[in-house]
């Protein structure tokens, strides 16, 4: 599991600082959502493959941030916070997933696939798919390194691995990639 | 194949999800949630309080250690009442065939009730107890302890087996080990090997240096403990205390008008001797000094106490120094 650097327990507080922290944390709130709310989607759009799921792991995101206002170290940082929710709630959703498609009845021959919709935004891109078909940790370093435009150690606090493994999955990554877009180039 | 430019991948995915668009009622959702998690966030942190608290009580409760104190005395055996007369016991004192339990063991009983019981109990306590009050008649002289009315032995722990009759040297609660006696100031400190208790018993005074003696008295297996109270004017004061069940021993007083004492004062004397399963007092008074007139009364030990046999007591004539003289402490090693 992810740790995310500068969290810390705080003490107690009084009701009037509490309230302060809540209208701070509002403030914050709105405005993070008018400047990167977009882009954590299509962040998100890049990690999962159903446009409905990015949008709800994107809004949790901020009700998770919103509610740990208080405890943010540095708040300045908030931004960073909220992709690295994003990034770990992609994670679990992805989990939760692959675990459901292993339980799941296996749908009739000439059934369409329910989240055939969703994905026609996104399919077209032939990036997208061959961006899909990386394994999952290729994929974030590839994502968080060249759509979000972290560097490596931020990509590697988000990861929650080494900044040489970063290294490591975004070359594999980005080899990989080459091959499958070359005929789009 | 060419490798693929960072520049060039950070376009071609800033293209590919240039189309999405978010849905215009996020922000909305979004509040909506936070609204739910506020909501649910007062009640879900008070049954967590209330559940740590529970918890916390519930782990007090188990790990608190239980008084050191307390003791769990042992049930009396119910009382049995029975028609059962003991035609000799009944010739030879008063009250014979009263209430009392069946006697199994070996324990002499006198002319009262017969309390005694055969039957082994075993205590897994190491605590000490308590002073202990003392069987006696009313107006003693030589039970320094508070008297408890006769009968009171009905309620004592039931007497364990003795593995010898008479008792072994030394030994009181009857297991066959000499059991170790001292004192603390005017306590008197009896630790049984039996179980490892330690009984204390309040006396009026003990005489320094300290001397006891334990002897069966009455041959049940059971030592008594003698020990000089008091030493004054010629005359030493003794206290009889008696194992009368599971690590409970009382101060047993001698019948009124008895002293438990030895020695010769001026024209009266006294003394006392552990003879056949019986204690002997002899109480002597004189006109000159020398020759001295002396009743001895028998007494019987029982649970219920000293009691006089029945019979008027006997009565002799001693002149001292020549004489052997009746008026000494003459049980076990007690001098």
């Amino acid at each position: 599991m992810t740790v995310v650097e500068g969290w810390r327990p705080v003490p107690a507080r009084s009701d009037a600082a509490r309230s302060d922290v809540a209208r701070d944390a509002d403030a914050a709130l709105t405005a993070l959502y008018q400047e990167h709310y977009r882009s954590l989607v299509r962040l998100a759009a890049l990690l999962l493959d159903d446009i409905g799921l990015c949008e709800e792991v994107v809004q949790d995101a901020y009700i998770r941030v919103h509610g740990a206002w208080g405890r943010l170290q540095d708040r300045d940082k908030a931004l960073a916070y909220l992709r690295q929710t994003v990034v770990n709630l992609a994670r679990s959703t992805l989990r939760r997933r692959l675990v459901a498609l292993k339980h799941a009845p296996k749908p009739m021959p000439d059934a369409a696939s329910a989240e055939e919709g969703a994905y026609s935004l996104v399919e077209r891109a032939a990036v997208i798919q061959a961006l899909r078909e990386l394994p999952r940790r290729q994929r974030e370093a590839v994502v968080l390194r060249y759509y979000a435009d972290m560097s490596e150690a931020d990509a590697a606090a988000v990861m929650g691995c080494s900044v040489g493994s970063v290294k490591a999955y975004t070359s594999r990554g980005l080899s990989a990639l080459s091959g499958k877009l070359e005929g789009l180039r | 194949m060419s490798a693929l430019e960072p520049d060039e991948l950070t376009r071609l995915l800033t293209e590919a999800v240039e189309p999405i668009r978010s849905t215009p009622d996020a922000y909305r959702q979004i509040r909506a949630g936070i609204d739910r998690r506020r909501r649910w966030r007062l009640p879900l942190l008070t049954a967590g309080g209330m559940v740590m608290a529970a918890l916390i009580a519930l782990a007090v409760v188990a790990i608190r250690p239980s008084p050191p104190n307390q003791l769990v005395e042992p049930a009396a055996p119910p009382v049995m009442p029975t028609t059962f007369t003991d035609p000799t016991r009944a010739s030879t004192g008063p009250g014979s065939g009263g209430s009392g339990r069946t006697s199994t063991g070996g324990h002499a009983s006198g002319p009262g009730t017969g309390a005694s019981s055969g039957t082994a109990t075993s205590s897994g306590t190491s605590s000490t107890r308590p002073t202990s009050s003392a069987i006696a008649s009313p107006a003693v002289t030589a039970s320094p302890s508070s008297s408890s009315p006769p009968g009171s032995s009905v309620n004592s722990p039931p007497l364990p087996t003795p593995v010898a009759k008479p008792a072994a040297a030394n030994d009181i609660d009857g297991d066959g080990r000499p059991d170790d006696v001292s004192t603390d100031g005017n306590t008197l400190k009896v630790q049984f090997t039996r179980d490892s208790v330690v009984r204390r018993v309040s006396l009026q005074g003990i005489s320094l240096p300290f001397n006891s003696a334990v002897v069966d008295i009455d041959g049940d297996g059971f030592g008594e403990l003698l020990v000089q109270t008091d030493d004054s004017n010629g005359t030493k004061s003794y206290a009889l205390v008696h194992y009368i069940g599971l690590d409970d021993v009382v101060v047993v007083a001698p019948p009124t008008g008895l002293t438990l004492t030895a020695g010769v004062h001026g024209n009266s004397a006294s003394g006392l001797r552990c003879v056949d399963q019986h204690l002997e007092i002899s109480s002597g008074t004189s006109t000159d000094g020398t020759q001295f007139a002396v009743t001895t009364t028998v007494l019987t030990l029982s649970r219920d106490g000293l009691t006089a046999a029945s019979g008027a007591p006997a009565t002799s004539t001693v002149r001292l120094p020549s004489d052997s003289s009746p008026f000494a402490a003459s049980c076990g090693t007690l001098s």
